[in-house]
C-alpha cells in the first residue's frame, strides 16, 4: 500500500486535481459499470486483517446509492473481506500492524496499544493477532455514560468493558505507545480537550491512528452541536450513527475540516498529516480513502 | 530447269545449317547441365561440411554452458556460505568475479548480481531475504525494480501466491515505468489463477490484452484465458 502523505488543504487539491485521483475514479466507475446490472458483486484482493486472499464484497448496504448512471457503493463502509472487516477497518489496521511490528522488530521493549473501543470486530482482531506478541499489549475501552470512573471494568450488553471518557482519560501521562481511534472523535463534544488528553498519555515518539468524517473540501470544522453548562444545544440538525452498545447511536457534535490538522499541532505533535491510500490489490478502493496520522516528538 | 536446281540446293543448304544449329545448341545445353550438376553435388559437398561445422560448434557451446554452469554453482556455493547481512560488503572478496572487475562495479549492482545467482541457484529463501535487504539499502538503484520483480517470482517459485501478489502489486505502484511492469501485470493474475480466484484472474488477464496488445505478454494471457476456458 502506497500511503501518500498530505499536510494542508492545498497539497491534497493538487493531487485532486493533477494526481491519480481521476484515474482511480474512472477504474472505479469501469469497475461499476462492468456490474450496473448486480445488486454486489465481488472483487478480489489480499485482505490484511486476515492476511489471506479475499473475494471482497461490494454492494448496496450502508448507504449506496442508485442514481440514474448506475449504483454507488458506499466504498468506506464495505468492500468487506470475509473476515467481517470493511475498507477503512482494514486499512487503519494495515497501517497500525504494519507500525507494530517495525517498531517489535527493531526492540523488545515493551509496546501499549490503546484502542477507543472494545466490542468491536478491530478491537477483536487486535487481540487476537497481537496476543503472539509477548511484549505487545492491547487495551481497549468505550464510553459508558456519566458519573463512572474511568479505567472501571462494567457489565453492560458484554461483561467488563472498560470504561473511559476521551476529554477525561485515566491512563497516567507517556504510558501509550500507539493510539487508534476509529470514528469516535466526531461523537466528543469537546474534541480539542480529547486531544490534549491523547497527547498527554502517548509516550515520547508515540503514534496516534485516527478516523474520523472528515470533510475534504472544508477548511474548517463545523460544530453541528455542543454541550453548554449541561445543556444540549444544536446548530444543525442532528445527525447520529451506530453506535455498538447503545441502540440510539452517537450525535455527532462536528464535521471536521483542514483545521483539525492544526488543531493537533496545537496540543503538540509535532509531525501531523491526513494519509491517503488507494489499492486495487488490497480492495482499498473508492476515492479518496484516508486516515489521519500525528506522531509525538518528545 | 537451272533455276529449279539452284532452289533445291539452296534449300537442302539450309536444313544441313538448322541442323547444325541445333547439334550445336543441343551440345552447348548439355555442358551446361552437367556443370550445374557438378555445381550441385559441390554445394551439397559443402553444406554436408557446414552442418559438420555446425555440430562441431554445437558440441562446444554445450560445453561452455556445462562450464558456465559449474562455475556459477561454485559462486554460488561462495556467496551463500556468506552471513545474511552481507549484502553491501561485496568487494571483501568472497565474490569469484575477479576483485579488478568488481572493483569498478557500483555496490548496488555487485549485491544485485550476487542475489541474482542466489535465486538461480533455487535457495529462494535466501533469495528472498537479500533482495527484501537489498530494496531497503537500495529503493532508488537502476536495479530496484528488477529485485523486486525477483522477489516476487522467489515468493511465486515457493507457490506463496499472496506474497508473491503483494510483491508484484509493490513493483506496479513504485515502478510504474519499469520495463517488467507487463510482466509482473500478467503474474499478478497467474497469482489470482493459483489462489483460484478465475473470476479477478480472468478479469485481469483481459485487461492486459487490453493494455499491451502488441506485447508478449497479451499473447501469453490470451493463452491463459483459452486454457482456463478449457478447464
Amino acid at each position: 500500500m502506497i500511503v501518500q502523505k498530505f499536510y494542508d488543504h492545498a497539497s491534497f487539491e493538487q493531487y485532486y486535481l493533477h494526481g491519480d485521483f481521476a484515474t482511480h475514479r474512472a477504474f472505479e466507475q469501469a469497475l461499476l459499470d462492468k456490474h450496473a446490472e448486480q445488486d454486489s458483486f465481488k472483487w478480489g484482493g489480499v485482505c490484511k486483517g486476515c492476511d489471506a486472499h479475499s473475494r471482497f464484497l461490494i454492494d448496496k448496504e450502508f448507504g449506496g446509492v442508485d442514481t440514474e448512471q448506475g449504483w454507488q457503493p458506499n466504498w468506506r463502509e464495505r468492500i468487506l473481506c470475509q473476515c467481517n472487516l470493511n475498507n477503512r477497518q482494514r486499512a487503519i489496521i494495515h497501517a497500525v500492524k504494519d507500525t507494530i511490528r517495525t517498531r517489535c522488530e527493531s526492540s523488545d521493549e515493551p509496546l501499549t496499544l490503546y484502542a477507543t473501543e472494545q466490542v468491536t470486530s478491530v478491537f477483536q482482531w487486535l487481540v487476537n493477532y497481537f496476543k503472539s506478541f509477548e511484549n505487545v499489549t492491547c487495551i481497549g475501552s468505550e464510553y459508558l455514560g456519566e458519573n463512572i470512573e474511568g479505567g472501571t471494568l462494567q457489565d453492560g450488553l458484554v461483561k467488563n468493558i472498560r470504561h473511559e471518557d476521551l476529554e477525561n482519560l485515566s491512563f497516567a501521562d507517556s504510558s501509550v505507545d500507539i493510539i487508534m481511534s476509529n470514528d469516535v472523535l466526531e461523537h466528543v463534544n469537546q474534541p480539542q480537550k480529547a486531544l490534549q488528553e491523547i497527547y498527554r498519555i502517548l509516550k515520547p515518539k508515540g503514534e496516534l491512528f485516527l478516523s474520523i468524517p472528515f470533510y475534504l473540501n472544508a477548511k474548517h470544522t463545523i460544530c453541528r452541536a455542543k454541550i453548554r453548562d449541561g445543556k444540549l444545544e444544536h446548530y444543525l440538525a442532528p445527525e447520529y450513527h451506530g453506535n455498538p452498545i447503545s441502540d440510539e447511536g452517537s450525535l455527532v457534535f462536528n464535521d471536521f475540516g483542514w483545521d483539525f490538522l492544526q488543531q493537533l499541532r496545537n496540543v503538540g505533535f509535532s509531525d501531523v498529516c491526513l494519509c491517503h491510500y488507494w489499492s486495487k490489490l488490497y480492495g482499498y478502493l473508492g476515492e479518496p480513502q484516508y486516515y489521519i496520522w500525528a506522531h509525538k516528538a518528545r | 530447269m537451272h533455276k529449279w536446281l539452284w532452289l533445291s540446293l539452296f534449300v537442302w543448304g539450309s536444313n544441313v545449317s538448322a541442323q547444325t544449329q541445333l547439334e550445336s545448341d543441343m551440345l552447348y545445353l548439355q555442358q551446361q547441365v552437367s556443370q550445374l550438376r557438378q555445381t550441385v553435388l559441390e554445394q551439397d559437398s559443402h553444406i554436408a561440411q557446414q552442418n559438420i561445422a555446425i555440430q562441431q560448434l554445437r558440441g562446444e557451446l554445450e560445453l561452455l554452458e556445462h562450464q558456465v554452469k559449474r562455475l556459477q554453482s561454485q559462486r554460488m556455493e561462495s556467496a551463500t556460505k556468506q552471513p545474511k547481512t552481507n549484502i553491501v560488503p561485496i568487494n571483501n572478496g568472497s565474490m569469484s568475479m575477479p576483485s579488478n572487475q568488481t572493483a569498478a562495479l557500483p555496490d548496488d549492482k555487485k549485491a544485485y548480481q550476487r542475489i541474482y545467482l542466489i535465486l538461480e541457484s533455487g535457495n529462494d529463501e535466501q533469495a528472498i531475504n537479500d533482495f527484501q535487504e537489498f530494496l531497503i539499502l537500495y529503493p532508488n538503484s537502476q536495479y530496484a525494480d528488477d529485485a523486486q520483480f525477483w522477489l516476487a517470482e522467489a515468493y511465486y517459485s515457493k507457490r506463496d501466491f499472496i506474497s508473491a501478489l503483494v510483491a508484484y502489486e509493490q513493483l506496479v505502484e513504485r515502478y510504474p515505468q519499469s520495463a517488467k511492469r507487463a510482466q509482473a501485470e500478467l503474474k499478478i493474475a497467474y497469482c489470482y489463477y493459483e489462489l483460484k480466484d478465475f473470476t479477478q484472474a480472468k478479469t485481469l488477464l483481459t485487461q492486459i490484452k487490453q493494455s499491451y496488445p502488441s506485447d508478449s505478454v497479451a499473447r501469453l494471457a490470451s493463452k491463459k484465458l483459452i486454457e482456463m476456458k478449457a478447464q
